[in-house]
């Protein structure tokens, strides 16, 4: 009986093409260039995919933050000054605090727009487009936002644990997330003490993270919630220690409590492995990264396969992705062409199809948030939606705006030698021929040059918008 | 995304705006020759750009707004006993009734209530509470809390049944992100975000041929891959709300001392107001505001929210009035949820259930209406809901805009009797 994951095999009236290279590489990646194409149909299937998994070792941190640690030191020379007197302080007692605690703020706005430039730039140029890929799907999972969390170097934190993670385990990847400031601050469970409940991080780890709304009560919601208490910050005293994870037994709960009809006295890490042995909780993660990768819509046979490979390699992620990615069913003319470009890929792929060097990112990252997708902004827990809620009239004007300021060359050069001809542009956009009446239109509309017009027009069209 | 209306509109709309270029086919001709869109008869009858229709602002409160705080029920001891350190202090309550008054950040909310403009209906929720975000702004949207019926929303579906031939701008979200509520099966909505930017721009160099030919690939073609067929549509809705609202921007007055606050809330009630001033066709306009998930330190940060709020809302009033058409607007509040009762040891309250909504206008029939929920008989530490928010959404249908509100709530829900009865009558189309 055949599988619903069962490989791709080319044959001849079936073969692997430039089509479905290019498929391959724009689920994976961010725009992919026309030599990128041509390498991965010599190489095959089987051997690209291999190569989409080579992760490079982890970046070094942007440089953006130096100046926040500098502000930070400041304030905490300060305050160390003043506690010495063992004084009340507070910003009565103390006005020229404010000024201090201010430029700590400034500072990391500054800096979570330069993270999210630096971000931005390794998308477009990383050797392994499809890690930065995977973190862009986890920050849309395991959401946070820098609106609540107020740091810039915790969200770069949040963001490299994605990073390690991309492929690896989910179990230990959840683990981390359980551990990471970010999220401990964005979902309060900094606030979850003994006997004072914060369900904030208990619910939305089932309801979004993890199982998905049915598979748990009210009850669950709170009895886990107890079980979470003590999970929380070092202390509050230095940036340092906001960023760093601590378990203080003193505000943990360690009464009994009944979790998903299980009794024990449960900390957090029972309750992350209860939760991980429910047979809802590889079903949903391979229902999000199917919907993310495959289709919109995919078909529950693929999630089925997906999620017992998932559960069979105890929640490795690379071996289910690469099935995945190397199977016929990810190649039906019904799945390729089947996603909405969300507004990160289509800036990045829009910059990498110009040929553009360090374009203006900050620019860039402001025009993505208008689209849509503000990096370290996502709207609310539950992330973006994604698919056709990206697309409404103002977002198609935010896109068609880019894109003419891209193609005018005002957010850094264009390379116009990528484009000798209307055809060449054509290919190195869509990889793939237009249908003949949009082609004719387009070539009677700019007299068959690749025009700053046309390729304005090329990526303001809808087959431009699809991946 | 699909409607042959849709579609037949822009043919006939492109033709004028193709007009310039001289470049519109043959058959466009034929096509305009079939618009019929009432909305559009009716804007041109309304000579000078005055709107004769009533208007519907829907105000989302994000997040989860605590009702308890907004409309405090200041002489409750439960009220006291179960928030040591989140309860209003009686004294400091902006006294409405003997039973319950505004926050005191809501000032200018309590001067519109004084003038007879606001009117405040107590305990809205609906059975079965859920306390998820995601699904309870899902049920709102919807208006379907069981979850059975179809994934559109409620505004949407007023769009769908009552005005198959409306633009494609009947009903306007200010923002970049389509609520829900408003999505049908039709594109007559739109979201946008900068009013002054909305629209194809073309390069420099590009000019009018630019947007001439885009429009022509974006014209629809039979057989087309069903994701590129609906961006075609999308784009060309786009297009034609563009052409609308553009037609309007002259109008669009600048902000010179409008007293509108500086923030994005209060700027949007104040695109609203002046694209309503301006007789622009949209019937329903959506304006978001978020940050009510009080779960920690709720004070300070629920304090500068209402105010925000409040000062909006009194600005939009103000403006609508200095403008003469405070009669042809209402505009109407909800949130997700309330919040517990029992404040949390964060400082925060926790998601709960039902809430007092706000319909805010020259028309509505001021005060409180229904009683609040019991602060003793709880359910999971929550208030019961007295009220089902689909009969505020049918008030608002049946006695504002004028039409029957059973096919778009899926049921019968007893409107409530909050609009006065003269606009009642006449709001039917």
């Amino acid at each position: 009986m055949p599988g619903a994951l069962d490989p791709f095999v080319p044959s001849a009236g079936d073969p692997w093409d430039a089509r479905k290279a290019a498929h391959l590489l724009r689920r994976t990646g961010f725009g992919p260039l026309p030599d990128e194409v041509d390498r991965a149909v010599a190489a095959g299937p089987e051997r690209t995919v291999d190569a989409i998994f080579a992760f490079p070792p982890d970046p070094v941190p942007p440089a953006v933050f130096d100046d926040v640690r500098g502000a930070e030191q400041q304030l905490e020379s300060t305050l160390d000054t003043l506690r010495a007197t063992r004084q009340p302080i507070n910003l009565q007692t103390h006005p020229e605090l404010r000024g201090l605690y201010q430029e700590v703020g400034r500072r990391h706005g500054r800096a979570i727009v330069g993270l999210a430039g630096w971000w931005l730039e390794r998308m477009a140029t990383s050797p392994a487009p499809l890690q930065e890929k995977l973190v862009l799907f986890w920050h849309g999972h395991f959401t946070s936002a820098f609106g609540d969390v107020h740091d810039a170097i915790a969200m770069f934190n949040q963001n490299q644990l994605f990073r390690r993670n991309a492929a690896g385990n989910f179990a230990r990847l959840l683990d981390g997330v359980a551990r990471d400031s970010a999220m401990l601050r964005y979902l309060n469970n900094d606030a979850n003490r003994k006997g004072h409940p914060n369900e904030n991080w208990a619910r939305e780890l089932m309801e979004l993270f993890t199982m998905g709304i049915g598979h748990y009560t009210e009850d669950d919601v709170k009895e886990s919630a107890r079980a979470w208490t003590g999970w929380t910050l070092r202390d509050y005293r230095t940036g340092d220690d906001r960023r760093a994870f601590a378990f203080k037994p003193m505000i943990h709960d360690g009464g009994p409590k009944v979790f998903l009809g299980q009794a024990g006295a449960w900390d957090g890490a029972d309750i992350m492995r209860i939760i991980l042995a429910q047979d809802a909780t590889p079903r949903w993660i391979a229902r999000k990264m199917a919907v993310f990768f495959v289709s919109p819509t995919p078909d529950p046979s693929i999630v089925d396969a997906m999620a017992r490979q998932l559960r069979a390699s105890a929640y490795d992620l690379a071996p289910m992705l690469k099935t995945v990615f190397r199977s016929r069913a990810f190649y039906r003319p019904d799945v390729m062409l089947s996603q909405v470009k969300g507004p990160v890929e289509f800036s990045v792929g829009a910059v990498r199809h110009l040929g553009m060097n360090a374009p203006d990112w900050v620019r860039i990252f402001n025009a993505a948030g208008v689209m849509g997708q503000r990096l370290f902004f996502p709207p609310n827990v539950a992330g973006w939606h994604g698919g056709t809620a990206w697309i409404n009239a103002g977002t198609i004007f935010a896109r068609t705006d880019l894109a003419s300021a891209l193609v005018s060359g005002r957010l850094g050069p264009v390379s116009d030698a990528a484009f000798p001809t209307l055809d060449a542009a054509v290919t190195r956009l869509l990889a793939r021929p237009l249908a003949p009446h949009r082609h004719g239109t387009l070539a009677l509309a700019t007299g068959g040059q690749a025009s700053r017009t046309a390729l304005h027009l090329l990526m303001s069209m809808p087959e431009y918008l699809v991946a | 995304m699909r409607s042959m209306n849709t579609r037949r509109e822009f043919l006939a709309k492109g033709l004028t705006i193709l007009a310039a270029g001289a470049t519109a086919p043959m058959f466009l001709t034929r096509t305009a020759l079939a618009l019929n869109n009432p909305w559009d008869l009716r804007l041109t009858a309304a000579a000078a750009g005055r709107p004769d229709w009533p208007t519907l602002v829907v105000v989302q409160l994000g997040g989860g707004n605590d009702g308890l705080n907004t409309v405090v029920p200041f002489v409750r001891d439960e009220y006291y006993r179960a928030r040591p350190k989140l309860a209003v202090p009686q004294q400091k309550v902006l006294r409405l009734t003997d039973e319950v008054g505004l926050h005191p950040a809501l000032t200018a909310l309590k001067s519109a209530y004084d003038d007879g403009r606001v009117a405040v209906v107590q305990g809205v929720g609906y059975p079965n509470p859920n306390r998820s975000h995601f699904r309870s702004m899902e049920i709102w949207q919807t208006a379907d809390p069981a979850g059975t019926g179809p994934k559109t929303g409620w505004l949407g579906r007023l769009f769908d049944s009552e005005c198959p031939d409306c633009g494609s701008n009947a009903g306007m979200t200010l923002s970049a992100e389509m609520p829900l509520a408003m999505q049908g099966d039709a594109a007559k909505v739109v979201a946008v975000d900068d009013v002054s930017r909305f629209g194809f721009h073309p390069v420099q160099g590009g000019g009018a041929p630019e947007v001439d030919a885009f429009k022509r690939l974006i014209q629809p073609v039979p057989g087309e891959e069903p994701l590129v067929d609906f961006l075609t549509h999308t784009e060309m809705n786009a297009m034609l709300a563009a052409a609308d609202l553009n037609k309007l921007a002259g109008r669009l007055a600048q902000d010179a001392g409008s007293g509108y606050p500086r923030d994005p809330f209060s700027q949007k009630l104040r695109v609203v107001a002046e694209l309503i001033a301006a007789g622009s066709p949209t019937r329903v306009y959506y304006v978001g505001l978020g940050g009510f998930d009080t779960h920690v330190t709720q004070a300070g940060r629920h304090d500068r929210l209402l105010e925000s709020m409040g000062a909006a809302l009194g600005a939009f009033l103000g403006d609508l009035q200095t403008k003469g058409i405070q009669d042809k607007v209402l505009l109407m509040t909800f949130s997700e949820f309330g919040r517990r009762v029992a404040e949390n040891a964060s400082g925060g309250t926790d998601h709960g259930t039902a809430a007092p909504m706000l319909l805010v206008g020259g028309q509505v029939k001021p005060g409180i209406h229904g009683i609040h929920p019991s602060l003793s008989d709880l359910d999971q530490g929550d208030l019961k809901y007295q009220i089902d928010f689909r009969s505020v959404y049918s008030t608002v249908l049946e006695q504002w805009l004028g039409v029957r509100s059973d096919p778009i709530l899926g049921g019968k829900f007893d409107p409530l009797d909050v609009i006065k009865p003269h606009v009642a009558a006449s709001a039917g189309s």
